[in-house]
């Protein structure tokens, strides 16, 4: 096996030294490249670390404001309706519906090309927040309709980190 | 109190050509700021405000002022996206109107064209949006475009409304970087880059900079430019990111252009042209309902039928806009330029038969910060 070390992105990005498996494509061998699509910023000890740490669990959590009772993200220390710094992390059921989407055909960043054209979506949980991430689970994006059912899954891109993303509800289990 | 009326535009400026890598986004600041003061006939040593944003200098207006010679009283260097400058022609009212300084100068340049159409920024990461591959800022676009059609019932073929209107007044302009002719058809086959958006549905990517200069209302009246003057203005935003936008249909320009026709105290038929930031087709359809010219979801009907081209009801960005002028980077600046000709009666074969008041209406970010001002040829 062959690992390569590697590289950074610009400013106000994390190195990143991680390895990913990409899957055998030559006979007899592995190879492995680098997950090299932007990554979070240094979370550190932030009240954004429970969030991250709890998706790499395969769990969405957000917080919920205890005093006047707001659904809150992304994460923060205060609340932006009451300013109440008594906020509780809840886990979202992961239902959702597609508040809008867009279809990306031109990668600016080269590590999107071999994903093209791929789909990203802002979902409207049914906690009461919206959150962005790539829509999956149809041949046909532009097909997609606003309003249409997704359900939560996990990607884990790197050993730190996993990203929400978001299948399309196959009609017949809609309901 | 209100700044009303309390201060005038006397000098204005742009670069010559929409491609100038001989110059540097500062020398581009300079040449347009000496064209300005010159144009007004006031000297650089009366100077005592400075106004600048930029995506090249951390602390713009401190490099300006090093640059230039200029030891300002006031210094602003508010970066707010491609509305900085409206939002500056606000601040810049407020502190001639305090007594903070005499006169202003704002200035803006860019070389993003020859920079290879990087899209050089300082912007922060955003940790909940850059993983997954949201074009900046074209899909923050589209996402808001594919909600208003979903809302609404807005079509692509309105959106191309939009760029063609903008390629006909940049036709009447002999500076406009784009002005073969356009087609909605040309739109609609041109590629999507991220969709709805095609193309043809983005802005330009230009050189350029631009200058304005601002004094007190008594002082503009003893100068050689008749005065353009400051009669209303409002800023506002909702959101940085996309993502925390509230409603993708409504901008802060609800709130933005309330505070400036309540100050100003016009009402919408008395608007003689718009000056709307065009970065994408949908920001026109968007700002006309925002700011209250057609009714909320009904501004894909309101630009067909060549409603905001030449010979339209409305004119709508002279010049060609973002669209099919030029775009270097932010355009607030030169939104200001064209309406202060307009106004002035100096726009040549665009010129339009009347134009006494003007709405210039700038956008920052990703449909974030919101920036009306209504200039007048009249003090109030
Ligand atoms: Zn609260």
């Amino acid at each position: 096996m062959q690992f390569r070390l590697v590289g950074l992105s610009g400013i106000g990005r994390v190195f990143i030294f991680r390895q990913f498996y990409k899957g055998p494509k030559e006979k007899g061998g592995v190879f492995m490249s680098v997950y090299n699509k932007p990554l979070p910023a240094q979370v550190k000890g932030t009240v954004t670390k429970e969030y991250w740490e709890a998706l790499k669990e395969g769990k969405f959590k957000f917080q919920k404001c205890d005093n006047c009772n707001t659904s809150i993200f992304y994460p923060r220390v205060v609340c932006p309706s009451c300013m109440s710094e008594k906020l509780s992390w809840k886990e979202a059921s992961g239902k959702g519906e597609i508040y809008s989407y867009t279809v990306v055909y031109k990668a600016i960043n080269p590590a999107f090309k071999e994903d093209l054209p791929y789909t990203v979506g802002l979902i409207d949980l049914a906690e009461g927040i919206r959150v962005m991430g790539n829509i999956i689970g149809t041949d046909d994006p532009e097909s997609l309709k606003v309003g249409q059912a997704v359900k939560i899954e996990f990607s884990k891109v790197t050993d730190d980190f996993t990203f929400p993303v978001f299948r399309v509800v196959e009609e017949a289990n809609q309901s | 109190m209100s700044i009303k009326g309390k201060a005038a535009i006397v000098g204005v400026a742009e670069t010559d050509s929409w491609y100038t890598p001989e110059l540097s986004p500062m020398d581009m600041m300079a040449i347009t700021a000496k064209r300005a003061l010159d144009e007004a006939g006031i000297d650089k040593s009366e100077v005592d405000g400075l106004f600048s944003a930029s995506a090249y200098y951390y602390m713009s207006t401190l490099s300006l002022g090093e640059y230039l010679g200029i030891v300002p009283r006031y210094t602003d260097s508010t970066t707010i996206g491609g509305s900085s400058f409206v939002s500056h022609l606000l601040h810049a009212a407020a502190a001639i109107s305090a007594g903070l300084c005499n006169v202003a100068l704002i200035c803006y340049g860019s070389s993003q064209r020859s920079d290879a159409g990087k899209l050089v920024s300082m912007s922060e990461q955003n940790p909940f949006e850059d993983p997954f591959g949201s074009l900046y800022p074209i899909s923050s676009y589209a996402l808001a475009t594919r909600r208003h059609m979903a809302q609404y019932g807005t079509t692509s073929e309105q959106l191309a409304e939009v760029a063609v209107a903008a390629r006909k007044w940049a036709m009447k302009n002999p500076k406009a970087w784009k002005r073969e002719p356009l087609t909605v058809q040309d739109v609609l086959n041109s590629p999507l880059i991220s969709s709805p958006l095609r193309k043809l549905d983005c802005c330009l990517v230009t050189d350029g900079g631009g200058a304005v200069v601002l004094t007190s209302a008594e002082r503009a009246r003893t100068l050689k430019q008749k005065p353009v003057y400051l009669n209303g203005a409002g800023e506002s935003h909702f959101h940085r990111g996309i993502s925390m936008m509230p409603d993708l249909t409504e901008t802060a320009a609800k709130v933005s252009g309330e505070s400036a026709f309540k100050m100003a105290g016009v009402d919408r038929s008395d608007i003689d042209l718009l000056m709307l930031y065009d970065a994408f087709t949908i920001n026109v359809i968007l700002f006309l309902e925002d700011l209250g010219f057609c009714a909320k979801g009904e501004g894909g009907p309101f630009v067909s039928e060549g409603r905001i081209a030449p010979g339209g009801q409305l004119a709508v960005n002279t010049n060609g806009g973002g669209l099919s002028n030029s775009h270097p980077g932010m355009l607030g600046i030169f939104l200001i330029v064209e309406a202060v000709r307009q106004l002035r009666g100096e726009a040549g074969e665009r010129q339009l038969s009347k134009c006494d008041v003007a709405l210039v209406h700038g956008n920052g970010g990703t449909l974030s910060s919101q920036v009306t001002a209504i200039l007048s040829k009249e003090p109030s």
